[in-house]
């Protein structure tokens, strides 16, 4: 068994560790549109998970980088030490590398070009992005003629390409980009890459770790996706054992393989307390099951062969890290041509040729006009055609270094400069073509980069065009952070954005919000652009309490008790006296005591005494104001004896309370009314007094007392959404025990995800009600307490921790951010409104009959199938009638055509609507002997030529004078088209008529003759 | 099957109410069942702005066109003006009232007295002229340009025509066309109504010829109230015009001692806050109907119906005052006026 060593801990040459072997990323392939998607703008990445779209502007300062977003008025600065990552749109296709060579760098750079001189000192490339540079030949690493290899994927840069697992379950989180590099500390925690491995490839990888490592790193992994395009946890890892894999024994690295017949394994490196890492380069044919490893100076380490019975090509990586920290820094994926390399004396420089011969000796030089390489070999010059060549080595390759985080605190600085470098300007920028460079950041100069590069002579001015992220290693000693603002830290959140700081005071501004965001690390704040629609959270609500009470673990038999939801009992009084400040000091506000509570559609609770209601609306009074009244169309429910909740009742028969019969459609129930003793009626709250209340039921008036009546829930015609539209939640039975009268915390969790996602998930259709006006001298925004009592108000300044404004139904209003939970703001308050509990009792309608979305009547919507009729596929009955011309017209005599009849009248208007597109679409197809037959039915000849001149109509038409033919064909209404096939059977028969017979009709005489007609051809074109 | 199974839903949880509830049905009095009860505001609104709609789409000729066109819209929409409560003769409207008659009479087959384009047609222009007979005064109608027919002889016409054509029907009633052989419940409907109106209106019509035509209603008439189309095809479903029709053809030819009407009355009474909207066709075609049939049938239950017609036409008139529809705005914007003219009760056939 071979043993490999490849371990950096003693970590030299400062920058190019710090700055590392991986920097970016360079998509060969395109491993998912969702990354496409998510990497369509602009990102500033903060070192706090901090998210911010936008883009970035010239900088003088080289510690800082500016950042306008278009959803703040003034742009931020943020210090460069604060910025994990500020991420470019990506391009489709992506842009191919300028030059012949790419050259690989030690400290981890990649630069395209042209080689133009070679000396003992430098190396002068003409690359498309820095202009001809000259590079020190000692941090050269490699050499190659990148067009002479197919390289599938290099990387990594981020986690666009990955999908994340915790715990086997899938995860936003489990796993951060640290400058690029995937990384995780978590215990459990998966990502899976998708690349099209094909079954030969060379994979080199390199993972380092900043103490005792524990993952499993398996190549050629199934695709990390189950059935439903969900991640595959760990525990279903063991589809892909017979996958090779490295993984950690004890205190080794090891490369294993095992196949239900044999297993192979081989160490590779061991592993000590401390920063360490492991940098290979394989050769993996998955056909014949065999792996075989090299030192990254290429050097053969180890060879692994398994004998499977049933070879399997996957395309997938795992990373899985079990406990320990891990970190991806460097991924090249290529095709193989399934040749390994040859033995090679590592410690010389050398030249490999295409034909696989290696031509040893002192690279001297390259001669730009004759393109060739030259070596000095036992004292004689050989010349080596460029043409010829795949890797140049100027030197032997050290042992591969590790970046790790302590990097900088142990590494020597730049060998070559007795300046000290200032690791928090220190940046990685990649590039769309796989380009990157690292070094120190000079600031941005009109769409330029300034960059500072050790291995490079000349400074750099990059473009911003093309480019992939600009990133930094990040030590935990950097991104320490101090807040300079006043303020309660929340989190904002906007779609795309996800920004932790704090409001800072402000007053609402023509171009700007009363919020002033002051992002933690920016030197600035800066007011919201007017009308966003978001959140800030100051308190994340509590962990999703799982509703049954007893769960039984599976597998194991043993049952297990879930805590109990208890109910979270806040008094509309404490709410409303830390929210709202009438006339009285905040000190002498009073308790809140109401009877009721109203729920708006709005998601406002407001605790009252309901007096009345009317045509209008509902009368109440309330401690919190002088209001009195509030129209329908803003209600949701009120709360009659005392805060209940939304009521409960059982899924199924909740999803039958909320359907809404066809033959209702025209007159839904706009009110339920539900009972203390737990029964609901639908109906029509006509009125209501002090002593009952007038239901319109069944279009009669009916009188309740009212003390029988728990709670009204009103339901608003533009909620109606059509059955097949009602998610799975909507029919959901609600929380029970809420008192708070809203879904349980984990619903609203699962609304509101993470900005990467998108911070509103709720669509406009949800929820029809229009929001309010956008006002322009305010901000709309709802404090959320507890994630149930809730207010809504235009404010228009904060001061300290108070935010003030107005509510049209309460009056002034004022709002201690201290107090809250979140904060809404904009069309965000009805999206996350329609989430709650009353919210989602709304009607819908049932689910249509099959003849009404077949059309049958001529007003439905669906698809016609014309297979319905129990003729269909019997014998097509026959018939004798006369023609219009007189002649005779026997159906069994035409047997080996293709029949369409078309029973129509004269008096039948959708008969001469549909005669023209059914004789159109049967022209289409009259070479292929398809042949309309219109059955008229019962008329006279005078007055059928009269219909058809004046509708300018030429079909053949038989007379079924005494409606025979009819009655064979069940005709019971018209028009009919039957489609006959050359048998003589019943092909088709379709009822109703209207356009949308014509594709149908076509679409079975494809079927029946076996052609497209080219003038069909020619319409979908 | 999902409608049914919501409806059971709601009568279920209903009867966990009844105790609770007081019904205020039995001592309701219909706060406009007598003549001179005013009228709702809305229904006068809704009325006039579609009464406008009409008036301005009316074609020099009399008649209406953009849909359907023909005697039958043309009697249609000559009841709507009439339906007004304007004088028909000086009225706002006289104008209008006459253009259409002189469009029916004028149209009208001279030798068969068939008005034309199909017996549905000669059905509701049949139903326009009875109820502008009496009441439109013939020397008005004529004074410009040539003479025609006067009213009386053209309804007479027009019933002969359909008294020739049931005669050749073997079901005893009618059909699209003037000769066809077998009948439907539909197109009878409207001819049928049509020759009570007439009779109403004192042009004779034999008592064989309804007999006839009512028995032909009780065989399509399904124990459970509903009704079939056509004879021998289609069988019978949940079409609440055809309910409709029949209950108001049991009801006009003082026909209510059927248990046939019994049955069809009860259905619609059941269903009466059922609006119909899909899968029978044609809404404003039913509510014609539907109000007819329950004021004719049961009083309380059309008070209660004409609350949700009322709702549903204010919600669904257009700006222009038309009502929309598959067979042109003239046809839907005429029925559902009709159907809401019975809270003026103007016309004699809305007469109880």
């Amino acid at each position: 068994m071979t043993c490999a060593i490849i371990q950096c801990r003693h970590l030299t040459s400062a920058l190019r560790c710090a700055i590392g072997f991986a920097l970016s990323l360079v998509f060969i392939s395109s491993p998912s549109a969702s990354a496409q998607e998510r990497a369509s703008q602009q990102v500033l990445h903060l070192a706090n998970d901090g998210i911010l779209p936008g883009s970035i502007l010239d900088s003088a300062q080289s510690g800082q980088i500016r950042w306008k977003s278009p959803l703040f008025t003034h742009p931020f600065e943020f210090p460069l030490s604060s910025i994990s990552m500020a991420q470019f749109p990506t391009r489709v296709p992506r842009p191919e590398p300028g030059g012949e060579y790419c050259l690989e760098l030690t400290g981890g750079d990649v630069l395209y070009g042209d080689i133009s001189e070679l000396s003992d000192a430098s190396l002068s490339v003409t690359t498309a992005h820095a202009g001809t540079v000259h590079i020190n030949r000692s941090d050269v690493q490699r050499i190659y003629r990148w067009k002479e290899t197919s390289l599938i994927y290099l990387g990594p840069g981020g986690l666009d390409d990955w999908s994340q697992t915790l715990n086997g379950e899938a995860s936003t989180d489990a796993w951060s980009s640290d400058g690029g590099w995937p990384r995780t500390a978590s215990p459990n925690a998966s990502l899976f890459g998708t690349f099209s491995i094909p079954a030969r490839s060379a994979i080199e990888f390199e993972l380092s770790w900043n103490d005792l490592p524990d993952f499993e790193f398996v190549l050629g992994a199934d695709s990390g996706l189950d059935v439903s395009g969900l991640p595959i946890g760990n525990a279903r890892a063991t589809k892909t054992d017979d996958a090779f894999r490295f993984e950690v024994w004890d205190d080794t690295v090891v490369v294993m393989g095992e196949s239900e017949r044999d297993a192979d394994v081989a160490e590779v490196t061991p592993v000590v307390s401390g920063p360490g890492g492991v940098r290979v380069q394989l050769y993996l044919d998955q056909e014949k099951q065999r792996l075989s490893i090299y030192s990254s100076n290429g050097q053969q380490k180890a060879s692994l062969k398994l004998h499977s019975r049933i070879p399997k090509t996957r395309g997938s990586l795992r990373l899985s890290n079990r406990k320990g920290d891990i970190r991806l820094t460097h991924l090249r994926i290529a095709n193989w041509d399934g040749i390994l390399p040859r033995k090679v004396q590592t410690d010389k420089s050398r030249i490999h040729q295409t034909d696989g011969t290696i031509v040893y000796g002192q690279i001297t030089g390259f001669d730009q006009a004759a393109r060739a390489f030259t070596l000095l070999n036992d004292g004689s010059t050989i010349e080596v055609n460029a043409a010829t060549v795949s890797d140049v080595f100027l030197s032997p390759i050290p042992t591969a270094p590790i970046a790790t985080d302590s990097t900088p605190d142990t590494a020597d600085p730049l060998p070559d400069t007795s300046e000290p470098v200032d690791f928090s300007k220190v940046v990685r920028i990649a590039y769309l073509d796989g380009s990157r460079f690292s070094g120190t950041f000079n600031g941005i100069e009109q769409g330029h980069v300034l960059l500072s590069c050790p291995s490079i002579r000349e400074p750099l001015k990059l473009p911003l065009d093309g480019l992939r992220s600009i990133g930094q290693q990040l030590s935990k000693s950097k991104v320490e952070f101090k807040a300079t603002a006043a303020g309660l830290a929340g989190r904002l959140e906007i779609d795309g954005l996800k920004l932790p700081g704090r409001l800072v005071d402000g007053a609402e501004q023509p171009d700007g919000s009363c919020l002033v965001w002051h992002p933690d690390y920016s030197v600035n704040s800066s007011p919201l652009a007017k009308n966003l629609a978001g959140r800030i959270v100051y308190r994340d609500p509590p962990k999703p309490v799982v509703k049954s009470t007893v769960g039984v673990q599976q597998g194991n038999g043993v049952a297990i008790r879930i805590n109990q939801r208890k109910p979270a009992i806040q008094g509309f009084g404490e709410v409303f006296k830390q929210l709202l400040t009438g006339p009285l000091p905040p000190t002498q506000r009073p308790r809140v005591k109401a009877a009721q509570t109203l729920h708006l559609r709005s998601g406002d609770t407001i605790p009252c005494d309901v007096v009345s209601v009317d045509e209008d609306g509902l009368h109440f009074t309330t401690p919190l104001s002088s209001a009195t009244f509030i129209a329908h169309d803003r209600i949701k429910g009120v709360e009659l004896a005392g805060r209940t909740g939304s009521p409960t009742l059982d899924a199924t028969k909740r999803e039958r309370l909320l359907t809404l019969p066809r033959l209702q459609k025209g007159s839904p129930p706009t009110h339920l009314i539900y009972s203390s003793n737990g029964d609901f009626l639908r109906g029509r709250l006509i009125a209501m007094n002090e002593h009952a209340l007038t239901v319109e039921v069944r279009l009669s008036n009916r009188e309740i007392p009212r003390e029988r009546v728990s709670q009204v829930i009103w339901l608003h015609s533009d909620e109606l959404t059509p059955v097949e539209k009602q998610q799975p939640e909507d029919i959901a039975d609600s929380t029970p025990g809420d008192s708070a009268g809203t879904e349980g915390t984990a619903e609203t969790v699962s609304v509101v995800p993470k900005p990467e996602v998108s911070a509103v998930v709720a669509s406009a259709n949800d929820n029809k009600h229009q929001p309010e006006p956008v006002s322009t001298d305010a901000t709309r925004v709802q404090t959320v307490i507890r994630n149930s009592d809730r207010l809504t108000f235009l404010a228009t300044r904060l001061t300290g921790s108070t935010l003030s404004g107005s509510s049209d139904i309460l009056g002034d209003c004022q709002a201690d951010l201290s107090e809250i939970d979140q904060l809404l703001f904009g069309n965000y308050i009805e999206q996350a409104a329609a989430q709650l509990a009353y919210h989602r009792w709304k009607l819908h309608y049932a689910m249509e009959p099959k003849f009404v979305l077949a059309g049958s009547d001529g007003s439905g919507g669906g698809v016609m199938s014309g297979t319905d009729s129990p003729l269909v596929g019997q014998a097509a009955p026959d018939f004798n009638l006369a023609q219009l011309t007189g002649d005779d017209f026997r159906l069994s005599d035409h047997r080996g055509e293709i029949i369409v009849l078309d029973f129509w009248a004269t008096w039948c208007s959708p008969c001469l609507q549909t005669m023209p597109l059914v004789d159109e679409v049967v022209e289409d197809f009259a070479d292929h002997k398809v042949r309309l037959l219109a059955v008229n039915m019962e008329e006279q000849p005078a007055e059928i030529k009269s219909t058809l001149e004046r509708h300018k109509l030429d079909v053949p038409v038989v007379l079924d004078m005494d409606g025979v033919a009819a009655a064979r064909y069940s005709v019971t209404s018209i028009p009919q088209t039957v489609v006959i096939d050359r048998e003589g059977n019943v092909a088709r028969l379709f009822v109703g008529g209207g356009p949308k017979l014509a594709g149908p009709l076509r679409k079975a005489l494809e079927e029946l003759t076996g052609t497209v007609p080219e003038s069909a051809k020619e319409t979908a074109n | 099957m999902k409608n049914v199974d919501s409806s059971r839903v709601a009568t279920f949880v209903l009867l966990g109410w009844i105790l609770l509830v007081h019904s205020t049905l039995a001592k309701a009095q219909p706060p406009n069942a007598r003549i001179g009860e005013a009228v709702p505001r809305d229904v006068r609104e809704i009325y006039d702005k579609g009464l406008q709609f009409l008036v301005k789409s009316q074609s020099e000729n009399g008649d209406w066109s953009g849909g359907q066109t023909g005697p039958g819209v043309t009697g249609l929409g000559l009841m709507v003006l009439l339906a007004s409560g304007e004088d028909p003769n000086f009225g706002q409207y006289s104008s209008s009232v006459r253009k259409a008659v002189r469009s029916l009479i004028g149209n009208q087959d001279s030798s068969t007295g068939y008005l034309g384009n199909s017996m549905y047609h000669h059905g509701f222009g049949m139903l326009g002229l009875a109820e502008a007979y009496g009441a439109v005064d013939d020397r008005r109608v004529w004074t410009e340009g040539k003479k025609g027919r006067s009213i009386g002889a053209s309804l007479e016409l027009a019933v002969r025509a359909a008294l020739t054509s049931q005669k050749s029907n073997s079901m005893g009633a009618w059909r699209y066309s003037p000769g066809s052989t077998d009948a439907d419940t539909s197109v009878s409907g409207s001819v049928l109504v049509g020759l009570l109106a007439a009779r109403n209106a004192g042009i004779e019509v034999p008592d064989t010829a309804i007999d006839k035509a009512i028995s032909y209603y009780t065989k399509m008439t399904a124990p459970s109230g509903q009704v079939a189309y056509a004879g021998g095809i289609g069988g019978f479903d949940e079409s609440l015009a055809r309910i409709s029709i029949a209950t108001l053809v049991y009801s006009i030819s003082k026909r209510k001692d059927l248990p046939q009407f019994k049955s069809t009355l009860g259905y619609l009474v059941n269903k009466v806050e059922f609006t119909g909207n899909s899968g029978f066709g044609w809404v404003n075609y039913q509510r014609y109907y539907q109000a007819q049939a329950l004021f004719q049938g049961d009083v309380d239950a059309w008070e209660r119906w004409n609350k949700l017609l009322i709702r549903q036409l204010k919600t669904t008139q257009l700006p222009n005052g038309s009502f929309p529809g598959q067979h042109g705005d003239a046809v839907s914007t005429s029925m559902s006026l009709l159907a809401l003219a019975l809270n003026y009760r103007f016309l004699p056939i809305y007469e109880r």
